[in-house]
């Protein structure tokens, strides 16, 4: 306490300097609304500036973030212009392609199914083949009036029949549950050399698919068990994820093709 | 010291009501606007204990503040004179030592002109008046990007507090 008191004592000028302005300080504050704006107002412009600079350092590295945005709202605006556009069909090699779009879409599952909006009062049958500009995309496995399902490329019951463009040589495709852009393509003799990148198709054989639809291209390829074969694991050149528009293709001569092989296991 | 203190007291009177009555009235400009009373804290005796320089400085600085508006009128603006009065006196001995024409000053006389010669006092005025006005100023503007309009109205304000200084100090400079 005397400790304190010579202290004071000894800093009385200095102290006694803070304590007069300090009651000032209190004055100015308590009495003028007028500084107390104006001081919010000082702080308000210095942070401002302060964020300023620092958006502009740092607005690069939310370009990335930018550019997905844009990307976003660029496939939204292309959806809604292409959209009267695409709701139209064509023939091409003796299948009938028209437009639907994709309603509902999974990719996480192990089975996994997408919904479009086209059914049987649009002429969508079971078993017609689904594509997009970049690939196959399923397989039309029910139909409703307005609605069909379709079994994805990515569910463990679908099988293609596909063909290295490069080679020629016939392969089954089939997707093993990891990946949502991987599949593997089974069924290719072990004698076949196979480079990455190299371009998958359909093959035709299974008169769902018309011949020489991009499907995938090769990741990399492992002997299969057994020996004969080569186990190739390969990208989806689809990405099933950002589907929108999809074609469902109708084989006009595949009920002929049908009905004369039955004829000709019958006999 | 009873002379002093009373030549302190009407010096007190007279400053603050020279303030308040005639300079607080005068409307130039916004850049002229002499504040005097800052001579009551300059013209203090040198023995004055620091503590009654900033005792002194305080009131004096809470009556130009106070004075003309009462304690809480519409747009009072309290402190400001306070928190610059204040600041003053506590330089004051600082500026003081640092103008020391020679080691000591004389015991017994005043920071006046008459005591100290015209140009020592004119270098004493400036400084303490630059502080008093740029803190007030500043205070008051509560802006750092209003800097260059505050040091211009120090400058201008300040000269314009000097002269009426220098002409107070000059009449009593004759007369003694």
């Amino acid at each position: 306490m005397r400790n304190l008191l010579r202290f004071i004592l000894r800093y009385n000028f200095p102290i006694l300097f803070l304590l007069f302005e300090l009651i000032a300080i209190i004055l100015v504050f308590s009495h003028n609304p007028i500084p107390r704006g104006r001081l919010a107002n000082q702080v308000n412009s210095a942070s401002s500036i302060i964020y300023e600079r620092t958006f502009e350092l740092t607005q690069y590295m939310h370009l990335r973030k930018a550019n997905e945005q844009l990307a976003r709202e660029n496939s939204f605006l292309r959806g809604q212009i292409l959209e009267p556009l695409a709701d139209t069909s064509f023939s091409r090699n003796g299948y009938e392609f028209f437009s639907a779009q994709v309603i509902n879409n999974s990719v996480h599952k192990e089975f996994n199914y997408l919904t479009l909006n086209k059914g049987a009062n649009d002429g969508v049958e079971v078993d017609m083949a689904v594509v997009s500009p970049f690939g196959i995309v399923g397989v039309v496995k029910t139909v409703s009036p307005n609605y069909c399902r379709v079994l994805s490329v990515l569910n463990g019951q679908f099988r293609v029949s596909v063909m290295l463009s490069k080679s020629g040589h016939f392969g089954s495709l089939n997707w093993d549950g990891r990946k949502y852009r991987e599949v593997l393509v089974t069924e290719i003799p072990s004698h076949v050399i196979l480079e990455p990148g190299d371009r998958i198709v359909t093959s035709g054989y299974s008169s769902l698919f018309p011949a020489g639809e991009p499907v995938a291209t090769v990741i990399e390829s492992i002997p299969a068990a057994g020996g004969n074969f080569l186990e190739v694991r390969a990208l989806l050149t689809n990405d099933l994820k950002q589907l929108s528009t999809v074609y469902i293709v109708k084989n006009n001569s595949r009920e002929e093709i049908q009905t004369l092989e039955e004829d000709n296991n019958e006999k | 010291m009873r002379n002093s203190i009373l030549r302190i007291g009407i010096y007190y009177v007279v400053l603050v009501l020279i303030q308040i009555l005639v300079l607080n009235n005068m409307q130039f400009s916004s850049y002229l606007n002499p504040y005097c009373y800052v001579l009551l804290i300059m013209i203090l005796p040198f023995e004055t204990p620091g503590w009654l320089v900033l005792s002194i400085g305080f009131i004096l600085g809470l009556t130009i503040d106070v004075f003309p508006q009462g304690w809480s009128g519409a747009g009072a603006s309290l402190g400001f004179h306070t928190f610059a009065t204040v600041l003053v006196a506590f330089a004051r001995p600082f500026v003081l030592k640092w103008i020391n024409p020679r080691d000591e000053y004389e015991a017994g006389t005043n920071p006046s002109a008459s005591d100290n010669g015209f140009s020592w006092f004119i270098i004493y005025t400036l400084i303490m008046v630059g502080i008093h006005h740029f803190t007030l100023f500043f205070l008051e503007s509560m802006s750092i990007m209003r800097l260059p309009e505050i040091i211009l109205r120090t400058i201008l304000s300040g000269l314009f507090t000097l002269v009426l200084l220098i002409v107070w100090e000059g009449l009593r400079y004759r007369r003694n």
